[in-house]
């Protein structure tokens, strides 16, 4: 019972948001009123425009790439660290460093970001903004992947690569042949976290993007500033755009993200 | 193999630190591009003529304390009253419901609690208004109720985590050590408290960890998209208070000094955390 309370208290803000970006304005009005009749207007305005549908390209664009170069640089240094041989107080530092990475706050990492890329002239500009933006994801992502994929190597029973390495087996094809096929469902989980953090971010991309860079949510937050007051309809048409599908797609996983979300504490 | 990964991200990540650093004995210049002189010490002791220092350190240490202790509560109730239905199919519908509210933006939890509290046609105002809180007409522009109610949306959000970790703690208790206990005669109150308890213990401590780490990082976003820190400073952390001393008034160097002490909160809670994991084997 207590279990059902709570899960409509998760529910509810959701779809009040997916009920309203179908909502008239009028509709809206009444408070109470769930859906009579639905008008698709408020997402016609976002692709009449062209805006919407870029801004969702945009997203995709920086947080697939953040989340490409984490896996490729996060897996091969991942496995390096698993298997290398070094000293306990240099492991701990190591881990001490990239954890503290992850975790830093948010405004002490886009701060000396931000004044670096303006140094070197890459705040203003699609491409250079969206570069920047990109860097500025992978602070995070790699720090995490690099973590995670430590965590699954080191949990992983290495008496293939034993075998392999008697063979001839090369550092290389030894990660890309052997290990990461078994890592398959570490790799899953470790990619659709980090695209998440990235597709989630909304400081990183208010400060780094231009209007024509511009992110998903800093286009949702951007129609609570008009002359009119919050266009609340675009508002949570936009917020619907984010939030689903990323919904989906964790639920989707969800087995495999308990050990990334908890940083590899809880298997 | 390990190069290019950290080579990369000590570029990214060690340098700007370092900038950081030096940015904090700097005066940096309001017109952006010019160059910056050396300012001493003049940012830190900057720190001890700003009348509202405190205030930000207090509401942090309310917003992370206060959100912690409800994330931490209500999440482990639920846990453990998931744990104890012995209904399958009910478990594997509500864990996803559980779950999914931590997979939505903070800004869009910011903008979405925004509407749920609107004075106008707020649903839940309203339902808070109908029950007799005269208040909640105006729940984020109230001095008395504003950091309360970005509290909700945190505990909204990631309570949540609270519950998986803790779920996922209990699963992991091995059940021949309450059989062996049971055939050994020990009775449910010993249960509880030998074998039920350290476990629990160990979720609770990697849950306060990871969300009080997580709570001073993300101090900023939805108070960002709804308060902006006000009414009079009573949703102004210092995560905000650094973010509008960078980016609303330009004085980096402050800005700078104040990351830094932020920083240092977050590097201790991380050591600790690094402790719990590495005692994993010994606690257990």
């Amino acid at each position: 019972m207590i279990i059902v309370l709570f899960a409509v208290w998760s529910l509810v803000p959701v779809i009040w948001m997916l009920l309203a970006s179908f909502k008239t304005q009028k509709e809206m009005m009444n408070t109470y009123e769930l859906l009579k009749s639905p008008t698709f207007a408020h997402y016609k305005a976002l692709i009449a425009n062209g805006k919407g549908l870029l801004k969702l390209l945009n997203s995709l664009i920086a947080a697939s790439a953040s989340t490409v170069i984490a896996l490729v640089l996060g897996s091969m240094a991942g496995y390096g660290l698993s298997r290398a041989r070094m000293s306990r107080a240099l492991e701990t530092n190591l881990s001490f460093w990239i954890l503290s990475t992850r975790m830093a706050p948010v405004v002490a990492v886009i701060i000396p970001l931000f004044t670096i890329f303006f140094t070197l002239g890459l705040v203003g500009g699609f491409t250079k903004s969206m570069l920047g933006l990109i860097v500025g994801y992978t602070t995070f992502d790699l720090s995490f992947s690099i973590w995670m994929f430590k965590d699954t190597f080191d949990n992983m029973d290495k008496s293939i690569e034993e075998a392999a390495v008697l063979d001839g087996c090369s550092d290389f094809s030894m990660l890309w042949k052997i290990v990461l096929p078994v890592a398959r469902p570490a790799i899953v989980s470790i990619g659709v976290l980090c695209f998440m953090f990235s597709w989630n971010d909304y400081i990183f991309a208010s400060i780094l993007t231009t209007p024509a860079s511009m992110t998903l949510p800093v286009l949702a937050f951007s129609f609570t500033g008009g002359q009119t007051g919050i266009d609340w309809g675009q508002v949570m048409a936009v917020g619907s755009l984010a939030a689903i599908p990323i919904i989906v797609i964790g639920i989707l996983v969800r087995k495999n993200l308990v050990g990334g979300l908890t940083m590899g504490s809880v298997k | 193999m390990i190069f290019p990964g950290l080579l990369i991200l000590a570029l990214i990540t060690l340098y700007p630190f370092g900038y950081l650093l030096v940015m904090s004995f700097t005066k940096v210049n309001r017109l952006m591009g010019t160059p910056n002189t050396f300012a001493g010490f003049s940012n830190w002791g900057a720190m001890g003529s700003d009348s509202t220092l405190l205030n930000s350190w207090r509401v942090t240490v309310e917003y992370v304390g206060v959100a912690l202790l409800i994330e931490i509560v209500i999440g482990t109730a639920i846990a453990i009253l998931l744990y104890m239905i012995p209904f399958k199919k009910f478990k594997s519908v509500m864990v996803p419901v559980l779950m999914f509210p931590m997979f939505v933006a903070p800004v869009i939890v910011g903008l979405m609690w925004n509407f749920l509290y609107s004075g106008t046609y707020g649903l839940y105002a309203h339902l808070l208004m109908n029950i007799g809180f005269a208040k909640a007409n105006n729940i984020l522009g109230n001095t008395s109720t504003a950091i309360f109610g970005i509290i909700a949306m945190d505990v909204w959000e990631w309570t949540p985590l609270i519950i998986i970790i803790v779920y996922a703690t209990l699963l992991s208790m091995p059940r021949e050590l309450i059989e062996a206990a049971e055939v050994d005669g020990a009775n449910y109150f010993q249960i509880v408290l030998h074998i039920f308890t350290p476990y629990l213990r160990r979720g609770l401590v990697i849950g306060l960890l990871i969300r009080g780490m997580d709570l001073i990082r993300g101090s900023i976003t939805k108070i960002l998209v709804t308060t902006r820190g006000g009414p009079a400073n009573t949703t102004k952390t210092l995560a905000m208070k650094i973010y509008e001393n960078a980016f609303r008034f330009f004085n980096f160097g402050y800005a700078s000094v104040l990351a830094l002490a932020l920083l240092v909160f977050t590097i201790i809670l991380a050591n600790i955390f690094l402790r719990t994991l590495n005692a994993r084997g010994e606690s257990l």
